[in-house]
């Protein structure tokens, strides 16, 4: 990419670039000072502090622009420099990169947004599947095979995990260090008759596990170990939430701008003196966030741990409705995957972003145990890209339904 | 907690508002959907955690749900809901998780100044020796002094390595993300071509890791080694919520501008021991439901490119400069610098931190550090209170949210 001819405006504060595909981008002055790159300003490892921006004047404008034979470096100069004799170094197509145009930006925006991309893809709600052994042959490969799924479709299952207690850490601990909750580093769902709805035989609805901290686990991952054919019913739905929330947005926007404004509390209280694990945990969020750009990047849904809601009269019963409307939507047939969990799959979805629910079951003298662990959202995103660098595929940071759009 | 009671309960015309007068002459409106759905009779009331009780939207539940008939005692309230779909439910309530749930503007203003958090003199150092921990009394202070001032100095600590791994996970599960549970900050020529914190500069204020969707809540940095022959390395902490109420009632057009226009922050290396693509944007201050202040990021040292829309981009700017100038004011800051045994434990997601810089002059400063979580702090604060006999308050924390 080239640049065709650069202007500076009349008030000095803004560098218009015309390139060659006829594309402009207009550059502030601060913006092209703060972001230099020689070797005086350009950060160099981790938390190299090389501009203190509040140092500058606020009144720098540009002096003069110019750009090498090659065409490859602009060089600029200010009035009102703080460093003497500096000249502003960039690299040309580095600009164009980073051009912050509104086309540009929405360009960007959409790039990262895989999550849209596979829901307009139409594509059949089947659980994609990854064999064991194509771990055990290629270990990068193979967790990134199982990381892209996630990625794009949301969830995985890799078949014919050996159905021994320790395999769930092993395969996890590939990816990043486990995300520890007060569940504990591994946890086991199974029937113990006991104080939580997960470690009993009752059927779960759809819902995200523990939004009752900042920000509930990244991705959640069960190991099948047992599942007796003496047990009837126990089987898995899944819904991608993002789905539920973009059908919200068409069908009712009043409803949609509830759940972004309204927030609703989700807490794990137990005071009890005798209970073996006292715990106080509460967050008050809304069900949906939004970017800057306007889009969804979050949304939190679990009906099972709410505690009383605690919003303005005038919001409480458009809360309500806004409630019913999307319990409605993801009860949709067309949304749901539906299937039934084997000993040794082991089902590893994003934990932000698919709602999972289990069919209520009778164990008839049979024991049906899943093994659960979760990794925090940021690293699953950074091994999917460290792999995808170190194996050689040319990937874009993708949107993960972590509260950030790029 | 007092015991409130009931004076009188009356059905709006419309049978879809109960008000209810208590004995001390405050009112509360409840709504009829609200009193259902968050009903506290046997059947209804969550006594497994998980379990979903009352399904909200469903289809037997008449759109507008209307109050047949309510009763109430000095301490309870009956009400029927017509059409409910359990045949001849009574929704119940208790008169004080009723009065507790209270949803009037008074009350829910209430819970906000409550929770408030206060802003200490910065010419005194919180000290607290770390003998105190030792029983369940001296450890609920200390961390209710962290809650309150957002930091404390443990003093007294043992000079054996691993001592802040030992302190810290006794309080709190350890959050290793990116370090590994123990790291040690010291000035070395290899590790400082990965990370400037393992030289002798100074590192200006910030706040760690908020690369990261949510950055570790309590960061403990003991001094296992501080030579008196080391000129500076004094460690500076500033109340960054102090800061954005100065910067509010000071700038309010220029606050607003960074609630809104989000930075990414982000550590990318795929060279180092540990490679890693971690990049996320926020905005420096983030709002909630009420227009409170109840999270911020802040590191200029992990800022990336600015990508905003070019109206915002000078705006964006001039309320960066200006926060960055009252950070800086001196009467902000506490100044300590660390003797050997004294341990920073600090509220990372509060406090923006920064090292003076030092000359080594032969002599070695070598910190060891840890993170632990911050909402896990707090739900043993709040266990610990309530085993002591305390009236706890639960606190704000600045985990992006208020209560």
């Amino acid at each position: 990419m080239s640049i065709k001819n650069t202007q500076i405006s009349l008030d000095k504060n803004i560098l218009e670039i015309c390139w060659s595909d006829d594309h402009i981008s207009r550059f502030h002055a601060k913006w092209i000072r703060f972001h230099c790159k020689c070797v005086r300003c350009k950060p160099t490892v981790t938390f190299d502090y090389k501009i203190d921006i509040p140092s500058f004047s606020p009144d720098l404008a540009y002096d003069e622009v110019k750009i090498t034979d090659e065409g490859h470096k602009l060089y600029i100069t200010f009035e009102k420099e703080l460093f003497k004799n500096h000249t502003t170094e960039h690299d040309v197509d580095w600009l164009r990169q980073k051009c912050y145009c509104d086309v540009c930006l929405e360009e960007k925006v959409n790039a990262r947004d895989v999550i849209s991309k596979h829901l307009r893809s139409g594509r059949e709600k089947v659980p994609p599947e990854i064999d064991f052994e194509e771990i055990l042959e290629d270990s990068d490969r193979g967790t990134y095979m199982w990381l892209q799924h996630i990625i794009q479709e949301g969830m995985c299952i890799i078949k014919y995990v050996p159905t021994e207690e320790n395999m769930i850490e092993e395969i996890t601990r590939k990816v990043a260090n486990l995300e520890v909750t007060s569940y504990g580093p591994v946890w086991n769902v199974i029937d113990t008759g006991g104080d939580n709805a997960a470690y009993s035989t009752i059927g779960l609805p759809l819902h995200q596990d523990q939004p009752q901290y900042e920000t509930a686990p990244g991705l959640q991952l069960l190991h099948t170990l047992r599942f007796d054919s003496a047990v009837t019913g126990g089987n898995s739905t899944m819904v991608d939430m993002f789905e539920a929330v973009e059908i919200m947005r068409k069908e009712s926007s009043e409803d949609f701008q509830t759940f972004v404004e309204v927030p609703a509390n989700w807490c794990q209280i137990d005071l009890n003196p005798f209970s073996i694990e006292p715990v106080y945990l509460e967050h008050q969020k809304p069900h949906i966030t939004l970017d800057y750009f306007g889009k969804v990047v979050g949304c939190v849904w679990q009906p099972g741990t709410h505690s009383a809601l605690q919003v303005r009269e005038r919001d409480v019963e458009r809360y309500y409705k806004a409630h019913n409307k999307m319990m409605e939507i993801i009860r949709r047939e067309e949304l749901q995957y539906k299937f039934k969990l084997s000993p040794g799959d082991l089902l590893i979805f994003n934990n932000r972003r698919m709602l999972h629910a289990r069919d209520a079951y009778k164990s008839n003298g049979g024991v049906r145990h899943l093994r659960g662990t979760y990794l925090r959202l940021d690293h699953v995103k950074s091994k999917y890209l460290v792999l995808a660098r170190k194996l050689g595929y040319d990937v874009i940071p993708p949107k993960v339904g972590n509260n950030s759009s790029m | 907690m007092a015991d409130y009671e009931i004076r009188d309960v009356q059905a709006s015309s419309h049978k879809n508002i109960i008000q209810v007068y208590w004995e001390d002459g405050h009112v509360s409106r409840f709504h009829s959907c609200w009193l259902r759905f968050n009903c506290r009779c046997q059947i209804c009331k969550k006594i497994t955690v998980g379990q979903h009780n009352i399904d909200k939207s469903d289809p037997n539940f008449s759109d507008q749900l209307t109050i047949e008939n309510a009763e109430f005692t000095k301490s309870d309230v009956k009400l029927t809901i017509v059409r409910d779909v359990i045949k001849d439910h009574v929704t119940y309530f208790d008169a004080n998780w009723l009065r507790e749930y209270c949803y009037c503007d008074q009350c829910l203003r209430k819970i906000i100044t409550d929770r408030q958090m206060k802003f200490a003199d910065p010419r005194k150092i919180p000290k607290v020796d770390c003998n105190e921990l030792k029983s369940d009394e001296g450890t609920f202070r200390m961390i209710q002094k962290v809650f309150d001032v957002g930091f404390v100095i443990l003093t007294g600590v043992s000079q054996k390595e691993g001592s802040v791994v030992e302190i810290g996970e006794r309080l709190a599960p350890i959050v290793d993300q990116t370090y590994g549970k123990l790291f040690n900050v010291i000035d070395d020529p290899k590790a400082s071509k990965e990370n400037v914190a393992s030289s002798t500069i100074g590192l200006p204020f910030h706040t760690d890791q908020c690369h990261y969707e949510r950055g570790p809540g309590i960061q403990m940095l003991h001094a296992i080694q501080f030579d008196e022959c080391v000129e500076g390395g004094e460690s500076q902490l500033v109340d960054m919520f102090r800061v954005m109420e100065i910067f509010r009632k000071e700038s309010p057009a220029d606050f607003r501008v960074l609630t809104r226009v989000p930075i990414f922050f982000s550590t990318i290396d795929f060279k180092r021991k540990s490679p890693a693509y971690i990049k996320i944007r926020k905005p420096v201050i983030q709002l909630d439901y009420d227009d409170e202040v109840v999270a911020f990021n802040w590191n200029p040292g992990t800022e990336n490119v600015v990508q905003v829309h070019e109206d915002d981009v000078e705006p964006f700017y001039r309320a960066y400069r200006k926060l960055s100038q009252i950070l800086v004011r001196p009467e902000l800051m506490f100044q300590y610098r660390l003797r050997e045994g004294d341990m920073l434990f600090f509220n990372n997601r509060r406090m923006v931190h920064a090292r003076a810089a030092y000359k080594s002059n032969g002599g070695t400063r070598r910190l060891q550090g840890t993170y632990i979580d911050i909402e896990e702090l707090k739900s043993k604060y709040v266990v610990l209170g309530h085993k002591l006999g305390h009236n706890v308050i639960p606190p704000k924390i600045g985990n992006g949210c208020s209560i």
